[in-house]
């Protein structure tokens, strides 16, 4: 081997860019590139002031002095509509890939307008800026985007202990059938059959999953979702049951009395990012997932307790961990974008800070900002035709 | 350059920037050369030059030129070249006798580690060119762009680096005649038109 072919072969080899550099660096390129086009160039004057070079400059500033008199002159003797002499783009130098490859280049300046002008500030949560994003060049913790279930919605409910319940359906494939017992198959697990309710039957919930309760549907699923650690099949939870109907997918909620729906929609893209901000020289981390069109429900489809709580003047849920006090999860809205935030070690009010302190955007600027949004990974397995959906009565 | 042409430009090229920079300094300056070439290239972008033809080659020639400001990182790493640890699950274990085995990994080590140290003494330009032929696989287009070096001249200059290379290790191996012996001693031989 040659050196040339044992340098070759020590090629290291590197990974990828860690992903933050990448993403940070990506939105500071993008973020410059915004400030680019918002302002005119100033012409560089920095060029070495030589005598050669002066005396090319009054060249220069001769010729052009000279053009521009005959074309006056010229103009006025002979008007010639549409002809126009198109001058040559700025020529570019340079050879040596060298740091101060600056060449001037004539800044054109704007054509004067008469047109009246009104910028309207986006409005946060409106159908055109449904987002909130970072104004700094913050280097996020984390950055995802979920797109939507297929065909999926949520409830949020509450009932008369105050305590709340998520409800959430999917669309799906018809459930498989279950094959008869095995009398050769020898089996030390027990399947707990599901129980009986008024019109439904719900399969209990598992030792992996508790508070998790499957309602027996045609097609699809239906969950109901009570906090973890509460007494399986409460007294609340078999009331809900009770009052459930379902016809031809359709899954009918008489609520009763005392219960009351907190709210309700279909699924929609998800975007989160986490947000480290400094309060009182602690560096905390915002958690903000925001679902454009979507609903307090879809935002809150888990099994917290959520109280109703006031922030930024308006009616949202909040749920504390009792075993963590100073961590809090935040349901609120903005518009017509539900809002999910969770952090801890900030109060409410920084928090409201934090929030609007944030620029409206829309997916097009996320877009731009943090790379494209993932194709939606499912495809429609729906094979039948009763697939279930919310209907409170 | 528009923000979306801007995101355009660093999402095509942002990993071939990034591998050639961290091949060369490590990577930690390698994102610190990344973050300059895109930088520069947004404030530039008007003013690029004409020659530097494809977006590509026009980052390299930044690329190349932001890498100078870490020649002391890119020297120091050359002169304690260390062979990469494969650790994925794509090494196959040897199971050759492990006396001559680690014989012969030294031996190869220890010849590796004398050329680096001998391209840690070229001139900058000529690394550039032998780490973006030889690492990057650039064509002698591309390499002629990156570097400002005529393109006719790019494989004579790759010839002459060669023979520099082998003329430092002599001059090494008279000093210290074991590790790198087969190397010098091979200088002028045909193997060499392969890469030339």
């Amino acid at each position: 081997m040659n050196p040339v072919q044992i340098v070759e072969a020590a090629r290291p080899e590197v990974g990828t860019m860690p992903p933050i550099d990448r993403r940070h660096l990506r939105e500071r390129i993008f973020d410059a590139a915004i400030r680019e086009q918002s302002k005119i160039s100033p012409v560089d004057l920095a060029s070495p002031k030589t005598r050669a070079s002066n005396a090319a400059r009054l060249a220069a500033l001769t010729l052009l002095g000279v053009a521009a008199v005959s074309g006056l002159a010229y103009s006025a003797s002979r008007e010639t509509p549409g002809s126009r002499a198109t001058a040559k783009p700025a020529t570019s130098v340079a050879p040596s890939p060298t740091l101060e490859l600056t060449v001037n280049t004539l800044a054109q300046a704007p054509l004067p307008t008469t047109a009246t002008t009104t910028t309207v500030p986006p409005i946060p949560g409106s159908v055109d800026a449904p987002l909130l994003l970072p104004p700094e060049r913050n280097r996020l913790d984390e950055l995802t985007v979920v797109r939507a279930r297929l065909g999926s919605s949520a409830l949020l409910l509450r009932a008369p202990d105050l305590s709340t319940i998520s409800l959430v359906e999917v669309d799906g494939l018809a459930p498989a059938e279950q094959p008869g017992p095995d009398p050769s198959a020898s089996s030390t697990t027990t399947t707990v059959p599901p129980r009986q309710y008024a019109a439904v039957s719900v399969v209990p919930p598992g030792e992996d999953a508790p508070g998790q309760y499957n309602v027996e549907v045609e097609c699809g699923s239906v969950k109901v979702l009570d906090t973890s650690g509460r007494p399986p099949f409460r007294p609340e939870v078999e009331a809900l049951f009770n009052s459930i109907r379902i016809t031809n997918g359709l899954v009918n909620i008489a609520l009763p009395d005392g219960w009351a729906a907190i709210s309700g929609g279909r699924s929609v893209d998800e975007f989160v990012f986490g947000l480290p901000v400094e309060i009182d020289n602690q560096q905390v981390t915002i958690m903000v997932a925001q679902y454009p069109n979507g609903s307090l429900a879809v935002a809150g489809n888990d099994q917290r307790q959520y109280e109703p709580t006031t922030f930024n003047g308006q009616l949202a849920w909040i749920s504390r961990d009792p075993e963590d006090p100073a961590a809090f999860t935040l349901l609120t809205t903005v518009g017509t974008t539900a809002i999910r935030v969770s952090t801890r070690d900030i109060s409410l009010a920084e928090t409201e800070k934090v929030l609007n302190g944030l620029t409206p955007g829309d997916v097009n600027e996320w877009t731009n900002r943090f790379g494209a949004i993932p194709v939606t990974p499912d495809p429609d397995i729906r094979s039948c035709a009763d697939q279930p959906e919310f209907n409170i009565i | 350059m528009n923000g979306p042409a801007a995101a355009r430009l660093y999402d095509e090229h942002v990993d071939a920037i990034y591998a050639y920079a961290a091949r060369r300094v490590g990577p930690q300056a390698g994102v610190e050369v990344v973050e300059n070439v895109f930088e520069h290239a947004l404030r530039q972008h008007a003013q690029r030059p004409a020659h530097t033809g494809t977006d590509l080659g026009w980052l390299l020639a930044m690329a190349t030129a932001f890498l100078r400001r870490h020649s002391d990182t890119e020297c120091e790493l050359l002169r304690n070249w260390q062979p990469p640890t494969r650790s994925t699950s794509r090494a196959i274990p040897r199971v050759t006798d492990p006396l001559l085995a680690q014989t012969n990994d030294d031996h190869s080590t220890a010849t590796t580690a004398h050329v680096m140290a001998a391209v840690a003494e070229l001139e900058p330009l000529e690394r550039d060119l032998l780490f973006l032929i030889a690492w990057e696989g650039c064509s002698s287009s591309l390499a002629a762009i990156a570097t400002g070096v005529p393109q006719s001249e790019v494989r004579p200059r790759l010839n002459t680096i060669r023979k520099e290379i082998r003329r430092r290790m002599s001059a090494r191996s008279s000093q210290n005649p074991d590790p790198f012996r087969d190397v010098v001693t091979e200088a002028g031989a045909p193997t060499d038109e392969a890469t030339s």
